[in-house]
């Protein structure tokens, strides 16, 4: 459905980091939004910190050695109708949405579906595999769904530098103005060695992430100037702005907090609104064409 | 005026809304009440109260404020499960909300608990909680693991449940329901598996089955299965029903929103519309029929449901009066139709879009393929967020402008799975750099008539009054009012965390009370 943004992880430790760092990011930037991008919870994953998880909580946790055999008892008998994922071939049906399979906890489902009956590649009757052999099936094929559901750990980034390095190097130091900020042999001297093309992808469209924004001075911290009707102008990094007050911290490290008049003259400095404007005018191959170029600055 | 007649009064309005259905005064919204889960079925969330004015409500004051205490029992209902989203019900000076597995009621004048009803929870994904629906003496909510709870309204104790989805298959149920005649309307939730999201009609006394719909074709004879390549990919097409529907007592429709197709972003196995993903569909509610559909984001592959709420209202439109429907969607389009027979008469946008390459003859936004998430990423707005998501929006009939709680928000969308054959997800969004904003829609032209910038994150639910006010949730855990007009902000306060759900007004013992939801907290402030 595309619910709301908002839900924690397959994999709790790994996703409450990352939404950390989104609400740092929303907090500090602007953020993403409403909410923070969520993964999917494991069904059964119960009663923890980040929430009760998708599906019912008596959902069996997958057991990886038993999956792990259970892969061997799929290819020896299952895999020719049913396809190395469980999607389903020519010859057998998608079993990733199976309702036996759906409904199946350790075999409770798929154990009397075997015993009455079913073709197995071997040969043999379904009937005549072991009760354990169920059990490691049963693992393997929710393994396989589990697959299937955002958070999954299959599901990566994969090849990004599509691009064209030599193109990305006349954008960098043409069209794009890149060098107006920024150097190939300067501070982005070695970035390919540093970051990896996903990360470097990412961190050329969305600068900044979590740092900056009110806490110390760094390259990308947001400033802030208010002149009041009568007074010294006041600058430091921006901590907080709405529509009714202004705070920052000054060069002493000091908290300053006005109250917005009509009077009070606030102006605000963004270092990456340049990065913030160019959104609106990059291209996809402008894109791929100087991560491909960043990527070899080793 | 005593609390009995007042009472009295609330339960006659209450009677009225929900049952009136030949008046031509039935998008009146009540003062005195705020029965369903937008104050009435038009889902204007627009209050005719007029004692908070753009010049005084630097008056407000506080009334109360209620603490939800789950107790130990609670589950650890994180990830929004334990955050106050659905809109509160006002009947009869009392407040009715609910939370993921629990349905409150407070009285509206203190703040007092009269009840706490806390369902044994079976799991499911515990996002949130959107409402409650009344008819009579009775409550009804949904939770996520799959049921429909009726409660008695006096006291909270349990009269039946049904169960409404299948937990196995990772649905779950949030949305508010809603009562039309003797229909008890419901919906379902989740897109983790490749399911159908329908509509249920209860019996509003038994939970008995009245009809379904499924969002997506279950046989080849159905309507719009030509869309889908193959039977097997519309029967798990997705299109959950995931936000609360309006209504229009006159013509008899029932406005549906449905959920983006599955799988979600990967799509090489789903070619063509996806019909009836991502629209507005129009269903008589006593057949469960669709009457018309319109298509927000044909062939979605950014998750971008349409469930944002289909605002109901009569305005003129090329100097005729016209009956209309309107939706900012969540894929940054903004429409308005004719609600008699989904024809567009406005397609645009709220905030800038780069995935489309125009309308259609039907007004139906065309997908740009080149934007289509890719292997190497594609830099697309809006991000899977949405330009618009949840958060209910207004419109006012006073100003004639369609109040958006709206992101500007970027980010690269990837394929995860390139293969012929992916379900479920196979793909998502990855970082990205966000405004928040309040537009402020003319529905006559189709363009913001003002935009408010928040400095910081803010998009949460909007009210808009006859006294040419906006409330909504501003970016310092704050609610702010706004001059409808202008946009000028006027009015803050500072709540314990940021706004959760979408503020309502009613007037009770000639005060005028406001509420709002941040966290777990409900506020009532006053103008006395």
């Amino acid at each position: 459905m595309a619910r709301e943004r908002g839900r924690f992880g397959l994999f709790a430790g790994i996703v409450l980091l990352a939404a950390s760092a989104l609400a740092a990011q929303a907090q500090g930037r602007g953020g993403r939004g409403a909410e923070p991008d969520p993964q999917t919870p494991a069904p059964g994953r119960t009663g923890t910190a980040a929430g009760i998880g998708a599906g019912p909580m008596d959902y069996p946790a997958v057991d990886a050695a038993a999956a792990d055999r259970g892969r061997s008892v799929w290819a020896a008998e299952c895999i020719t109708c049913h396809g190395t994922q469980a999607r389903g071939t020519d010859n057998g049906p998608n079993l990733i949405r199976s309702l036996v399979v759906l409904h199946d906890r350790t075999g409770s489902e798929l154990g009397p579906f075997l015993k009455k009956g079913h073709p197995l590649q071997s040969g043999q009757a379904s009937a005549r595999l072991t009760d354990a052999q169920i059990t490691d099936l049963s693992h393997f094929l929710r393994q396989r769904v589990n697959d299937t559901l955002r958070g999954s750990p299959i599901f990566v980034v994969q090849n990004v530098l599509t691009g064209d390095p030599n193109a990305g190097q006349a954008f960098f130091n043409g069209d794009g103005k890149c060098t107006q900020c920024h150097s190939a042999t300067g501070d982005l001297a070695g970035i390919g060695g540093r970051l990896t093309p996903v990360d470097l992808q990412q961190r050329f469209l969305f600068p900044g992430g979590a740092r900056g924004r009110g806490a110390g001075p760094n390259r990308s911290a947001v400033t802030v100037t208010v002149t009041p009707a009568s007074g010294t102008p006041v600058s430091g990094v921006l901590v907080q702005m709405d529509d009714f007050d202004v705070s920052l911290r000054d060069e002493t490290g000091a908290l300053r907090v006005f109250h917005r008049t009509p009077a009070l003259k606030v102006v605000k400095t963004d270092p990456l609104e340049t990065h913030h404007a160019m959104l609106r005018t990059l291209t996809d191959k402008q894109i791929h064409d100087v991560v491909a170029y960043l990527e070899k600055q080793k | 005026m005593s609390r009995k007649l007042i009472s009295f009064s609330s339960a006659c309005l209450l009677s009225a809304v929900l049952s009136a259905q030949s008046s031509s005064d039935w998008m009146k919204a009540p003062t005195d009440s705020w029965p369903t889960y937008n104050g009435d079925y038009t889902g204007r969330r627009f209050s005719p109260l007029t004692r908070i004015t753009a010049a005084n409500v630097d008056a407000l004051s506080l009334a109360w404020m209620y603490r939800v205490n789950l107790g130990p029992n609670s589950g650890g209902l994180g990830g929004g499960g334990g955050q106050i989203k659905s809109t509160p019900l006002q009947i009869g000076g009392v407040l009715y909300f609910t939370l993921s597995d629990h349905a409150i009621a407070v009285d509206a004048r203190t703040g007092r608990e009269l009840w706490h009803y806390a369902w044994p929870s079976r799991g499911g994904i515990h996002l949130g909680s959107r409402g409650a629906a009344v008819s009579g003496d009775t409550l009804y909510f949904e939770t996520p693991d799959c049921h429909v709870v009726a409660l008695n309204l006096k006291d909270g104790t349990h009269k039946w449940d049904r169960e409404i989805c299948d937990l196995d298959l990772l649905y779950y149920a949030s949305i508010a329901p809603l009562i039309v005649k003797n229909h008890l309307l419901i919906g379902v939730s989740g897109d983790d598996l490749d399911t159908p999201g329908y509509v249920d009609a209860l019996d509003p006394t038994t939970g008995e089955r009245q009809w379904r719909w499924y969002v997506v074709p279950q046989t080849k004879d159905e309507a719009g299965s030509d869309t889908w390549p193959n039977l097997e990919a519309a029967r798990h097409g997705g299109g959950m029903t995931w936000q609360p529907y309006t209504y229009d007592a006159e013509l008899n429709l029932v406005y549906v929103t449905t959920g983006n197709p599955q799988p979600v972003i990967a799509n090489k196995n789903r070619a063509g519309a996806n019909l009836f993903t991502a629209s507005i569909v129009a269903l008589n509610p006593d057949t469960g029929k669709m009457v018309w559909y319109f298509q927000c984001s044909p062939h979605d592959t950014h998750d971008w449901d349409a469930t944002q709420p289909a605002i109901v209202f009569d305005g003129e439109f090329n100097g005729q009066p016209r009956k209309l429907i309107a939706q900012a969607s969540r894929n940054g389009k903004f429409f308005v139709l004719d609600r008699t027979n989904g024809k567009a008469l406005v397609s645009s946008e709220y905030v800038y879009t780069n995935w489309s390459t125009g309308y259609d003859a039907k007004g139906q936004p065309m997908p740009n393929p080149a934007k289509d998430p890719r292997i190497d990423g594609a830099l697309v707005t809006p991000n899977q967020g949405g330009a618009a998501n949840w958060p209910p929006a207004s419109f006012s009939p006073q100003t004639g402008l369609f109040y958006v709680p709206a992101a500007q928000a970027w980010s690269m969308w990837y394929i995860y799975d390139p293969s012929d054959n992916p379900q479920g997800w196979g793909g998502t969004d990855r970082g990205g750099y966000s405004e928040s904003l309040l537009v402020a829609m003319d529905y006559k032209t189709g363009k913001p008539r003002w935009t408010h910038k928040w400095e910081g994150s803010a998009r949460t639910g909007v009210l808009s009054t006859a006294g040419n006010l906006v409330f909504t949730g501003g970016p310092s855990q704050d609610l702010v009012a706004l001059n409808a007009t202008t946009g000028a902000p006027l009015w803050h306060a500072r709540l314990n965390a940021t706004v959760s759900n979408g503020p309502i007004s009613y007037e009770l013992d000639a005060r005028q009370f406001l509420i709002v939801g941040a966290g777990d907290t409900l506020w009532a402030f006053v103008k006395n």
